[in-house]
């Protein structure tokens, strides 16, 4: 038996307990929660979010409101693109060509936006349903009608209709009484023709995919089988997370339902579903003939563009951004590209022609503004786009805008595969050459960081014995951290961080912990990584300040918390740091005003500083 | 000098993340993939069977998603309280139907994989069930101080903040919740809870 506290704690350590969570149940109670919490939003009449009034404040113009929504969902409609399939699996090949036997056929979509579209708007969810009836000969029409979670107002907000044959699409926005007529180039026709979220698409991009078989099992008292994908090359890369499930009627072999799952960034997440599929529907080509009523005026007075997936437009788009802001954009990945173009909007840090032709936009008159405004998405789509092509077409595409710039006119900005052993790249001053993998390899070696490794290299470098994703790691990391259990805790953030040398979070976490063990130059490059990750989280300054001034460095603690401050002013615990620095300084005054200002912002500041502040400065204020 | 900074600075929490968490969708997010693990352990820890540690995991964070806006705290260290307070209680109402009680303790036996062979001072260890059983046999609220402090490892200092209680107290009543552990392991087993 056990004597005491001790022993008994040994008796338990003992108990092998089987702990390890389900990830179906994690993730299926995270969504739950998510829904749970945003429909207790719609409740709550009052948001006071601490970056509410800021937040609000950016990004008003309804004009790049609406271009940035426009992206959005032209990358949904039109970023699905004709991709061949390997035809892996007899089912889903089966299925494809019982609906390419479909003259004409009709389903609905739902569909749940939630978050910021881009960084600087506020966070929002949407719910658009929409209804698509698609004829092989004469095009498609969508009706889509949103509502706006937060008012719960319902309304029909856009109406498509993509005519092939007039290589045309027309939008019409009944809100605002506008329409926009956009036209395809040869490129782009021959992928959009005939597809639009398009069952047929959706199932040729998850046998393009590695998917999972889910077996049988029964929707609205029909079987099904289901097939799953969680593949991030589905939509090109463009997602962070994806998770796409198809439920094929076994008594029709053709698809039931389509569940989508899409995580775009940390920000923005699109769930969907795709169902009452209605096959072989008698249509009238009116029905795809668009009415523009008299009262509807044209967006744009000319025709937009869609954007082309050519590497001349790609080029185009990298021109675009080394123009304006004097750096290439730091991913390729069609959402932060267009979070990187409107943080252009609040940028400080542009060149002469960027500031020129900010000045000469903010002149424009309503009608140019939107023009213009369309005519740089443009460019900034069609360079996702393409590189979005290039991760579907599984072409290894390599970027390194991060490190390369204009004047780095030897080393690879963006490479990818062309056949066998050859290579395409453009160069850091956008010129572009062919080369053999042999000679990229080498070009490769002398312009790149010796421990960042090519995609290529990554797909090619076997697996290994350890299943456990980044997170898994993370997820120990952190457990391990908040336990005090440090050497674990290294070593599983570790872990984390060589499978991700993204992941935020781990570096985060194993800042902080080294911070904790004083060890403050590890602390302070980890915290620099974070920075290097994302540049405009102010938090990322706000800690390697708190490392710095650990260190004994306290004007670079100083610098630090100021740029936090610089970049988000509602960061309250950046004053609260740079308060103690001053303190530290002797700057007591500087110290005071920093206290006042967190506290205003409702922080509580640190009471020992409280307590010794007063007492150094001679006074309570 | 720099030893007094790093005192004085503490270390830092992302404590704007549970702020914003109140109103943004993907700070909650981030908590809930924090805590996730850990509550479920917790539930895991607290009613020994998987599948019921997942219902009641699910209660908590769904009554964290309904409670956040009215949340008090504003730091993480206040939410993990909350959020573990919120666990504590969830199992208890779980567990106080003493129905529950029989099923997680028939289940509880076969949920434990036998230490490994050859594990030293093997010579006092209660059997599983048996111990289970008396655990169930303590009050709720003495039932989550074990679980806290044995199967989580928390301080006094954490376990105080969680359940409101002084520390003073919470060692007097461990004390006692062991005596009465060991006074039920000492009696014979009767197979009734």
């Amino acid at each position: 038996m056990f004597k005491d506290e001790a022993d008994f704690e040994k008796v338990i350590g003992r108990l092998n307990v089987d702990t390890e969570p389900n990830p179906a149940h994690r993730q299926k109670l995270r969504r739950q929660m998510l829904t749970v919490f945003n429909e207790t939003a719609q409740q709550s009449k009052k948001r006071t979010t601490p970056h509410g009034v800021l937040r609000s404040t950016i990004m008003k113009s309804p004009i790049t409101k609406l271009a940035a929504a426009a992206a959005i969902i032209i990358a949904i409609l039109v970023g699905l693109p004709f991709f061949s399939s390997n035809g892996s699996s007899v089912v889903l090949a089966d299925v494809l060509e019982r609906i390419e036997q479909t003259q004409a056929f009709m389903y609905r979509m739902k569909m749940t936006m939630t978050g910021a579209m881009m960084s600087g708007m506020p966070d929002e969810k949407k719910e658009m349903e929409s209804t698509f009836t698609i004829s092989n000969d004469y095009g498609m029409k969508m009706e889509m009608t949103t509502t706006d979670a937060n008012s719960g107002k319902k309304e029909m907000t856009q109406l498509m209709y993509i005519i092939p044959a007039k290589r045309t699409a027309i939008s019409l926005m009944p809100k605002q009484k506008k329409y926009m007529r956009m036209e395809f180039d040869d490129d782009l026709l021959a992928r959009v023709k005939k597809q639009n979220n398009d069952p047929r698409e959706m199932i040729k991009q998850i046998m393009g995919c590695e998917y999972t078989e889910l077996g049988r099992s029964v929707i609205d008292g029909k079987d099904v089988e289901g097939f799953r994908t969680t593949d991030p090359t589905f939509y090109g890369g463009a997602m962070e997370h994806v998770e796409c499930t198809l439920w094929v009627d076994v008594e029709k072999w053709l698809p039931l339902r389509i569940e989508m799952d899409f995580k775009m960034n940390e920000e923005m997440r699109i769930q969907g579903v795709i169902y009452d599929f209605q096959w072989d529907i008698p249509v009238d080509a009116s029905v795809f003939e668009p009415v523009i009523p008299e009262d509807f005026t044209a967006l744009t007075t000319e025709a937009m563009k869609m954007p082309g997936m050519t590497e001349e437009a790609a080029v185009e788009g990298l021109k675009f951004f080394a123009e304006i802001t004097g750096q290439y954009p730091k991913k390729l990945n069609l959402l932060n590209l267009l979070q990187e173009f409107s943080a252009i909007k609040n940028s400080k840090n542009l060149t002469d022609a960027g500031l020129k032709s900010k000045e000469e936009m903010s002149q424009a008159p309503k009608d140019g503004k939107m023009k213009q405004t369309m005519e740089m998405m443009l460019k900034v789509q069609s360079l996702g786009m393409f590189y979005m092509t290039l991760i579907q077409d599984k072409k290894e595409p390599a970027y390194y805008g991060d490190t390369v710039t204009v004047q780095d006119v030897e080393k690879v900005l963006l490479r990818w595969n062309i056949s066998d052993n050859q290579y395409r790249v453009i160069f850091g001053d956008l010129s572009t050459l062919d080369v053999s993998a042999e000679k990229l390899a080498e070009l490769e070696k002398s312009s790149i960081d010796g421990d960042k490794i090519p995609d290529v290299t990554e797909e090619a470098a076997p697996q290994g014995t350890d299943k456990s994703t980044a997170t898994d790691h993370y997820n120990r990391g952190d457990a391990h951290y908040f336990n005090g259990e440090y050497d674990q805790a290294f070593s599983e953030l570790t872990k984390a961080i060589e499978k991700d040398p993204e992941l935020i979070r781990a570096y985060v976490t194993r800042g902080q912990a080294y911070n904790d063990k004083n060890e403050f130059d590890l602390a302070i490059a980890d915290f620099t990584k974070i920075i290097e990750l994302k540049p405009t989280d102010p938090h990322a300054y706000r800690y390697r300040g708190m490392a710095y001034g650990n260190k004994g460095e306290y004007d670079l603690a100083l610098a630090d918390y100021s740029k936090a401050i610089e970049i988000d002013p509602m960061v309250a615990d950046a004053y609260s740091g740079r308060a103690r620095t001053y303190y530290y300084k002797g700057e007591y005054d500087k110290a005071w005003k920093d206290v006042y200002q967190a506290q205003a912002l409702g922080h509580q500041v640190d009471s020992k500083l409280l307590e010794q502040l007063p007492k150094a400065s001679g006074t309570v204020k | 000098m720099v030893g007094a900074m790093a005192k004085l600075v503490e270390a830092t929490e992302d404590n704007d993340l549970v702020l914003r968490a109140k109103t943004q969708v993907e700070a909650l997010g981030r908590l809930y993939e924090m805590y996730y693990e850990r509550i479920f352990r917790f539930c895991v820890h607290r009613l020994f069977n998987k599948e019921i540690a997942e219902d009641v995991t699910s209660a908590v964070f769904l009554q964290v998603a309904r409670g956040l806006r009215g949340f008090k705290g504003r730091n993480e260290q206040d939410f993990r309280n909350w959020l573990y307070a919120i666990a504590a209680n969830q199992a208890n109402a779980y567990i106080r139907k003493s129905s529950r009680r029989k099923k997680l303790l028939a289940e509880a036996a076969g949920s434990m994989i036998p230490a490994a062979a050859g594990s030293a001072d093997m010579s006092f260890e209660p059997d599983w069930p048996r111990l289970y059983a008396a655990i169930l046999k303590l009050k709720p609220q003495h039932q989550t101080i074990v679980t806290l402090r044995f199967f989580e490892n928390f301080s006094y200092e954490q376990i105080e903040k969680i359940l409101d209680v002084k520390e003073a107290t919470l060692r007097v009543t461990l004390h006692r919740i062991l005596n009465q552990l060991r006074n039920q392991l000492q009696t014979v087993f009767d197979g009734e809870i």
